[in-house]
């Protein structure tokens, strides 16, 4: 069976179910903590962030244009509360208040360094090809739901993806060599 | 490598759906029941201000003409009253049957002397408003994000504005203002509605009809509704003039896709279409138009008369009353006396009031402001601020200022781009003399029509001479007409009595006489 498109969850949802909500979750949660992350660089501040996203999302799904193109626009509220979030955590850092509620970057624990090597790396890559690993990476379904979500052509997504690869391959090899 | 990074990138991506059920659970618990569907709902409301709006735009004489107009009837009907009961269930199915279709197609094709082919799409989800013409004009209005997009396939530009919300016509400053307004020019123009129930083909159907007459004609919308689907299938228009023969007639047909076109180009706009951007008046030449329009209407309801001579001896003498205190209607006519210096004043006059002339008057000629403008009145009515309508979008800006004092002359400038050029046009208000305008130019910067070799290129209107009325109110009294063409110049003088209409009274014998004395006297 087909998973339901955006489309018709968000329509569900605007019939009043709250489960296609859910599903639409499912669906995108990691990929906007993804998008967070490299804003917050910490994994518990990208799911805060995240939850904000998906609540800001739902009381304006009035919004929404087009309901295909829902991931795209979940993305764009995600950079917004992004920024925000950082003016605010600037402001504090400006303005020294409440600096214990600002957490340093630190490695999950969960994680081992390599991985958060990795994370921090692909925090560097311009933004696009950042995307573009998200989406691949994070967007379980298909790479054509990848590229439908950054609103790339197919041929432009690979092209992306590839450059992405690229430059993280680029960027590991010179920190390893730094390192030595 | 490759593949290390690979199996690297899934392992971190994993981290990413760490605490996902929780969080989820979190999430969901947290949302409003129905928060979605609640500000769907209030997004409709923008988009029927939009379509009271178009009603309001759009006189009894384009009424028909398009598939919007109807749409427009039936989500606004209940701002009309009338006999449709716009709290009926019947009525209230029928609109939200409208409103949640994705989208609403409608194709016209109106017969006889309007003869026109057209379609519009529509849709309330998207807040999406089509018109496409059948001389391949496509006007595209997203309220999302508040742009219209009009695409001229002569030159072929696309240019895009800023929508305005439903206009400042009759300075109503809220929607509820501006459905009073709305009521009561409908009702003005007698406006009638009615629905009956047919049976056909065994399925019973809702007609609505809105029937609205004035002095040229009626003009009839009838409309089939699908009771089972609460849908308008099909709408008959027609229009017969004022002896109740048809003049035009046709049929607006409608269909409900679930997808419509994304974008202008979609509709056959080729890509390569020059982009042109509009602005919207600032608020500078807003407060300067607003004052010019305050101190005109200070003068109130007048009337005046006005000559011109052409060069071969014939005058033209206009009748004009300006009535803002009725709704900016204005009344005029002209007639054409040949040698009026070799006639007595008697016989002048004799000659103006002839033929049923007043009477004419009164009956023809209820326009309103921007139609049919003589071009001899340009300066003596607030043209400016009723340039500020969507019909006038384009560059403005203020050329000469002294701020606030308004101590100098100031000079407002609007280009724009019409389907037939591009033309500039300049005000210059004058502070000195109560605010009049002292000078309105027009030039051709670019003609798209096919061009004589005797075609105008610049117009320019100066007043040579102010006069006070009866009241000491001042007013231009001649006007200097310039009309610049390729290969010669050719100047006409207007001379202009005016009084204020202080009784309510149609133009009279005494008006023409003391007004003929005073345009004739030697000077």
């Amino acid at each position: 069976m087909t998973a339901p498109s955006d489309k018709m969850l968000v329509r569900a949802v605007f019939a009043g179910d709250k489960a296609a909500y859910g599903k639409l979750y499912d669906r995108y949660a990691p990929l906007v903590r993804a998008v967070c992350y490299d804003e917050a660089g910490n994994l518990a501040d990208a799911q805060d962030l995240a939850q904000d996203v998906f609540m800001r999302a739902y009381e304006n799904l009035d919004n929404l244009r087009d309901p295909d193109r829902f991931g795209r626009w979940l993305i764009g509220i995600a950079r917004l509360r992004c920024k925000e979030w950082r003016r605010r955590s600037s402001y504090r850092r400006v303005a020294n208040v409440e600096v214990d509620d600002v957490e340093p970057i630190t490695a999950d624990p969960q994680d081992n360094g390599r991985l958060e090597q990795l994370r921090r790396t692909i925090a560097t890559l311009p933004e696009r090809e950042r995307l573009a690993l998200h989406t691949f990476y994070l967007q379980g379904r298909s790479a054509e739901d990848a590229r439908r979500t950054m609103g790339l052509s197919r041929s432009g997504f690979y092209r992306a993806l590839e450059r992405a690869r690229q430059q993280l391959a680029a960027l590991l090899v010179q920190e390893r060599e730094d390192s030595l | 490598m490759k593949k290390l990074l690979d199996n690297d990138l899934k392992e971190m991506y994993g981290a990413f759906g760490r605490d996902h059920d929780r969080l989820k659970q979190t999430l969901m618990a947290s949302l409003p029941d129905g928060a979605a569907r609640r500000g769907q709902r209030r997004g409709l409301a923008h988009t029927r201000r939009f379509l009271q709006g178009t009603i309001m735009r759009n006189r009894i004489t384009k009424l028909a003409a398009s598939g919007v107009m109807v749409i427009a009837v039936i989500v606004c009907v209940n701002q009309f009253g009338g006999s449709i009961d716009g709290a009926s269930v019947l009525y209230a199915r029928v609109r939200e049957s409208i409103e949640n279709k994705p989208w609403i197609h409608a194709t016209h094709t109106i017969r006889g002397e309007k003869a026109l082919c057209g379609e519009e799409w529509f849709s309330f989800e998207r807040k999406i408003a089509i018109g496409i013409e059948d001389t391949g004009k496509i006007q595209y209005s997203d309220f999302y994000s508040q742009k219209r997009y009009d695409y001229l396939p002569m030159p072929g530009t696309i240019t895009i504005s800023q929508i305005k919300e439903p206009p400042s016509f009759f300075e109503a400053k809220t929607p509820i203002e501006l459905c009073k307004r709305v009521i009561e020019l409908k009702q003005a123009d007698g406006a009638e509605f009615s629905q009956n129930l047919i049976e056909q083909d065994g399925k019973t159907l809702e007609i609505w009809e809105v029937t609205r007459s004035e002095d040229t004609g009626s003009e009839k919308i009838k409309l089939f509704i699908d009771t089972e689907e609460y849908l308008p299938i099909v709408a008959e228009v027609s229009h017969a003039d004022h002896t109740g023969k048809t003049t035009y007639q046709g049929t607006i047909e409608f269909e409900y896709p679930e997808i419509g076109p994304k974008d202008i180009y979609e509709l056959g706009v080729p890509k390569d279409a020059k982009v042109v951007y509009f602005k919207d008046p600032g608020p500078e030449v807003i407060n300067v138009a607003a004052e010019y329009d305050k101190r005109r209407r200070q003068l109130g309801d007048f009337r005046a008369l006005t000559i011109y001579t052409s060069a071969n001896n014939k005058s033209q003498f206009t009748i004009l009353e300006y009535l803002p205190s009725k709704n900016k209607r204005r009344h005029t006519t002209s007639r054409v006396i040949a040698d009026y210096d070799s006639k007595s004043l008697d016989e002048l006059a004799e000659a103006l009031i002839s033929d049923s002339w007043l009477v004419l008057l009164d009956a023809k000629s209820r326009v309103f402001p921007t139609e049919y403008l003589p071009n001899n009145i340009v300066l003596l009515v607030p043209k400016m601020v009723d340039a500020f309508s969507d019909y006038y979008v384009g560059e403005w800006k203020i050329l000469t200022s002294d701020d606030h004092e308004l101590s100098n002359k100031v000079e407002c400038q609007l280009k724009r781009h019409t389907r037939t050029g591009v033309y500039l046009q300049t005000w210059c208000f004058d502070p000195e003399n109560d605010y009049w305008v002292s000078k309105y130019t027009l030039d051709v910067l670019e003609s798209y029509e096919v061009q004589e070799d005797n075609a105008v290129v610049k117009q320019q209107y100066e007043v040579t001479a102010f006069d006070k009325t009866i009241s000491g109110h001042l007013y231009p009294s001649q006007i200097v007409q310039q009309r610049a063409s390729t290969n010669q110049v050719v100047q006409r003088r207007y001379y202009i009595y005016l009084e204020e209409a202080i009784h309510a009274q149609d133009v009279d014998r005494a008006f023409i006489e003391r007004a003929l004395k005073t345009l004739l006297q030697p000077k």
